[in-house]
């Protein structure tokens, strides 16, 4: 029963964190000093008529006094009424779970790839501390921090798309999830939303293997962000373990160096991966919104943005708070897998 | 070190030395160590911290720190050289010939691994301490996983844990100190080593468990028939579980012989001060005698005879020659010019 | 305790001994001296005046970084971005750092503040800076200085977390007790010992985190959020620059290449900082 009652007070507390992501978007929308809160309801140089603003205030209830206002508010996101956006052209939840799939596509092919590639690397940087490989590894890894993320996926698409067109050699695609012609000649009924799958599951082939060319280099980028973290993290956790008086005694009974690191290592050096395994997706959505905009991958990160370049307001709000719930989920099941992971947490 | 009765000995050492890095220089921190560890017996290896004892028991299995590294010297695990040798072979002699107990057995297990599986985990490295179930046959994974749980249990059970089959489930965290100590002890165990070496295992434990794993080990020494190089600075302890002694101070080793004659006559007088100083009670009053001074710096140790700075009995030649060990009685040796150390 | 005078004194030296620290201070100081300087010495003409006739130059003798759409010098307008990134960067830290410590100072001190002062920074964390950056600014309107504001309301958390357990922690240390026992006023206590010994390890977050701002404010500005053409700035460039990517790719190396410098060299330094302020992270 240990793990029932973990779940449920770390569900209890997770829910007390949206209530205050909703107070803090609330006051956004509408406790803004010297911000009209019809502003963002409204596309500017368009007309509208006094009944019409009317009608509105009385719907946002914008004549109630502000803690009325929070109340009618957040019964409003629990019923699933988020506002309407002007970029998208429907209700805001309505939009961002339309196009949730294809970032959460994106994303996983990123933490995918930086995970596989980032533990390995930051292992072998352990073993090998101080010698050739670990130096790579650590400038490497410095590198991908301090290098701008948009700035790469300009880089990675003017290689791979423009110079290698310009060679003749197969290039891959620089924007959106699938060549429109292939999505016009073999057409997908997406189940999922998720192309590589979908598409997999229903035997187009044309359509999986356009959509896994697409997915490469966004992926590549999003993933270069989480994977400086992943392995610097996974390089000091495996350090500070192999310091263990366990990993000596384990040693003295002869087992063989891959047994020690995968079965008494490991299981230890990974519970500060999973810790920042929340805050790495959180900056990994961050950095979606960037990866979108320049590969033009229709997910919420783009939407987002083109909320901005319109002043849709109620879309860019209703994105963050999407992204908070996400988090806080995400987080819950970083927990639980820590309940798996490390047995004294049960306690 | 002469051999007596042409008895076998699991573990010679000769005049080993161990080198550690230390600020950038390299410090002689085991100089001319030799000991003995015959078959069947227990050798008490006694001295203050620092002496040497630890890093001494660390070379055996190849364990050394990485800041350390064995200089010279040989080290011989039944007939079999150690130094020199590769990581899998030395990792074959830790699983099958050389078992190791340290000091603090709560940072020692593995917490996120279940005790049994700890015990269990050697059996997959040696597969022959398991039956087949016919001959001829190999045992399938799964057979051999449930023996080898089985077994672990066993072990657990030897080594007097009560309901080992719940507690070889259990993780190291939900045991106490004493059962802690004992399940290590039964992974030394189920190696069936030929050498098993304890490193001041009852150190970290209160004074009542104590006793208890000193208990046990005299027990496990008679029904299993154990040879064990135990290492510790209590003479308590040797008084109850060795058969003979080696006293060492300051790297190296000053004297070696068979309990009783150590205890009823030792020669070197660091030895003498030891036993000295163990608290005795007599009468009404508890007599404490320490030993003036302290260990000496490796970095900066005297000339000659280590110990020649406090000892009360030094001659002119103890700050300029080190002695080397001579026999002063049957299997007694001692590394002392008041017995005629002078080497040629 | 040591002294601050004397954990400064071993911070130099140690700068001295770590080539590449002190490799990555020198870069930095040559940027930042050169984005001091750029408005000074260039004419804001460059960025006013079009060209036709020269646009869309590549790198020469005479403009080091090419031209533009517009005809402007590129290596004028990166510079002049230097000015405004690297003072926005440096002042939104500088401005969260106050807070921040100031807060979470309060929040170790004042039990009663501490819960809710927590239970903010909790809300605050756990929106991805980027987002939150974007809402705060989508609402106050498209500008460096709102942008610089979201910032800093994305950056002081941090810094109040790690106040107050620095705080928490110097709190319960022996010596706070001893000199309480002994008479030594609250006040002195808390100003001339317990806050010098902990502001360390909270600054030296702060370099590598002057690099964080700096990429977050870029990329904002890539997407949408910055100043118009008329006024220079590193994500703005980048993003001008792409729709001629595959003629003149310059316009977006130049920049981009000026962001990962600095930001380089600031994260190089915010790993000594750390190493030498922070012991607790050191392996």
């Amino acid at each position: 029963m240990g793990v029932l009652a973990y779940v449920l007070r770390r569900l209890a507390l997770l829910g007390l964190v949206l209530l205050g992501v909703s107070t803090v978007v609330f006051f956004l929308l509408r406790g803004m000093p010297g911000v009209d809160p019809l502003a963002a309801y409204i596309a500017p140089g368009l007309p509208i008529s006094q009944d019409a603003l009317a009608a509105l205030r009385g719907e946002l209830h914008l004549d109630d006094p502000l803690p009325v206002q929070y109340i009618y508010y957040v019964a409003g996101l629990v019923k699933g009424d988020w506002g309407y956006s002007r970029t998208a052209a429907q209700p805001v939840l309505e939009a961002l779970v339309g196009r949730l799939p294809a970032t959460v596509e994106l994303a996983v092919c990123a933490v995918v790839l930086s995970t596989a590639l980032g533990i390995p690397l930051g292992i072998l940087a352990a073993l090998r501390k101080d010698r050739a490989l670990d130096v790579a590894v650590r400038v490497v890894s410095i590198t991908g921090i301090s290098f701008p993320v948009f700035w790469l996926g300009i880089i990675l698409q003017l290689v791979f798309f423009y110079y290698l067109g310009q060679l003749g050699l197969p290039s891959l695609p620089s924007r959106g999830r699938v060549e429109d012609l292939v999505a016009l000649q073999y057409p997908l009924r997406p189940v999922t939303g998720f192309y590589a799958i979908d598409s997999l599951v229903a035997g187009n082939a044309p359509f999986f293997i356009s959509a896994l060319r697409h997915l490469v280099l966004p992926a590549f980028t999003l993933s270069l962000i989480s994977l400086a973290a992943v392995v610097r993290i996974m390089r000091a956790g495996m350090l500070e373990v192999l310091r263990q008086d366990y990993i000596l005694l384990a040693r003295s009974k002869g087992l063989p160096l891959h047994t020690i690191v995968v079965r008494h290592a490991l299981r230890n050096a990974i519970t500060p991966v999973l810790t920042t395994a929340g805050t790495t997706l959180g900056i990994l959505l961050g950095g979606a919104v960037v990866v979108e905009t320049v590969f033009s991958w229709p997910g919420i990160g783009r939407l987002a943005a083109q909320g901005i370049l319109n002043n849709d307001s109620v879309l860019v709000v209703g994105f963050t708070l999407f992204v908070a719930t996400m988090m806080v989920l995400v987080n819950l099941a970083v927990d639980m897998l820590y309940a798996v992971v490390d047995p004294r947490v049960r306690y | 070190m002469p051999r007596v009765d042409g008895q076998p000995a699991v573990l010679e050492v000769r005049n080993l030395c161990v080198d550690l890095g230390i600020g950038g220089r390299w410090i002689r921190a085991l100089d001319d160590v030799s000991l003995d560890v015959r078959a069947g017996e227990a050798l008490g290896l006694v001295g203050e911290s620092g002496s040497g004892k630890s890093l001494t028991a660390l070379s055996i299995p190849g364990l050394l720190p990485g800041n350390a590294r064995a200089v010279g010297g040989s080290i011989r695990l039944m007939g079999e050289e150690i130094l020199g040798r590769s990581e899998p072979e030395l990792n074959r002699l830790r699983t099958r010939s050389v078992a190791f107990i340290f000091q603090n057995p709560t940072t020692f297990l593995n917490p996120v691994l279940t005790v049994g599986e700890q015990i269990a985990e050697i059996f997959d490295l040696s597969p022959e301490l398991l039956d087949a179930p016919s001959p001829g046959a190999p045992p399938s994974r799964r057979e051999r996983r449930r023996q080898a749980w089985q077994r672990s249990v066993e072990y657990l059970r030897l080594v007097r844990i009560p309901d080992p089959d719940r507690i070889a489930r259990e993780y190291p965290f939900e045991l106490s100190g004493g059962m802690q100590q004992r399940a290590v002890i039964a992974m030394a165990l189920a190696r069936r080593p030929h050498l098993v070496i304890a490193d001041e295992i009852t150190t970290a434990l209160d004074v009542t468990v104590q006793a208890q794993i000193l208990g046990l080990l005299s027990e496990l020494r008679r029904s299993v028939g154990m040879t064990l190089l135990l290492i510790t600075h209590d003479m308590g302890i040797v008084a109850r579980l060795a058969d003979r002694v080696a006293v060492m101070y300051a790297g190296t080793v000053v004297e070696s012989a068979d309990v009783r004659s150590l205890f009823r006559e030792a020669r070197h007088p660091y030895a003498q001060a030891l036993l000295e100083a163990v608290p005795t009670i007599r009468g009404d009053r508890t007599i404490f005698r320490a030993i003036p001074g302290a260990m000496p710096a490796l970095s900066d140790p005297p000339p000659g005879c280590r110990f020649h700075p406090r000892c009360p009995r030094a001659l002119a030649e103890c700050a300029a020659v080190r002695p080397a060990p001579v026999l002063a009685g049957a299997d007694h040796a001692v590394s002392c010019h008041l017995y005629g150390g002078s080497p040629g | 305790m040591g002294a601050p005078t004397a954990k400064i004194g071993a911070a130099v030296r140690r700068l001295w001994q770590s080539k590449l620290a002190a490799g990555a201070l020198a870069v930095f100081l040559a940027i930042a001296l050169a984005g001091a300087v750029a408005p000074l010495l260039i004419p804001r003409s460059v960025v006013r005046d079009v060209t036709f006739a020269a646009k869309l130059t590549p790198p020469s003798g005479r403009h080091w970084f090419g031209t533009d759409d517009y005809g402007r010098d590129v290596f004028s307008l990166v510079f002049l971005a230097a000015h405004l990134d690297l003072r926005a960067s440096l002042s939104v830290v500088a401005t969260a750092l106050v807070i921040g410590i100031l807060l979470g100072a309060l929040a170790g001190f004042v039990k009663r503040l501490d819960e809710p002062l927590m239970r903010i920074t909790d809300v605050f964390l756990s929106i991805p800076s980027l987002v939150l950056a974007m809402a705060i600014a989508s609402v106050l309107g498209r500008s460096i200085e709102n942008l610089s504001i979201a910032l800093v309301f994305v950056s002081w958390p941090i810094y109040c977390r790690l106040m107050r357990g620095q705080v928490l922690t110097e709190k319960e240390k022996p010596y706070v007790r001893a000199l309480a026992t002994l008479g030594v006023g609250r006040a002195r206590l808390i100003v001339r010992h317990i806050v010098p010994n902990t502001l360390f390890p909270v600054v030296a977050r702060a370099p590598a985190d002057v690099g964080l701002v700096l990429i977050t404010l870029a990329a904002l500005s890539y997407i949408g959020f910055g100043p118009g053409p008329y006024v220079p700035e590193w994500g703005s460039l980048v993003a001008a620059g792409q729709a001629y990517i595959f003629q003149a790719p310059w316009l977006v190396m130049f920049p981009g290449a000026a962001i990962f410098l600095t930001s380089l060299s600031l994260n190089l330094l915010g790993d000594w900082a750390r190493d030498v302020f922070d012991p607790r992270l050191r392996s």
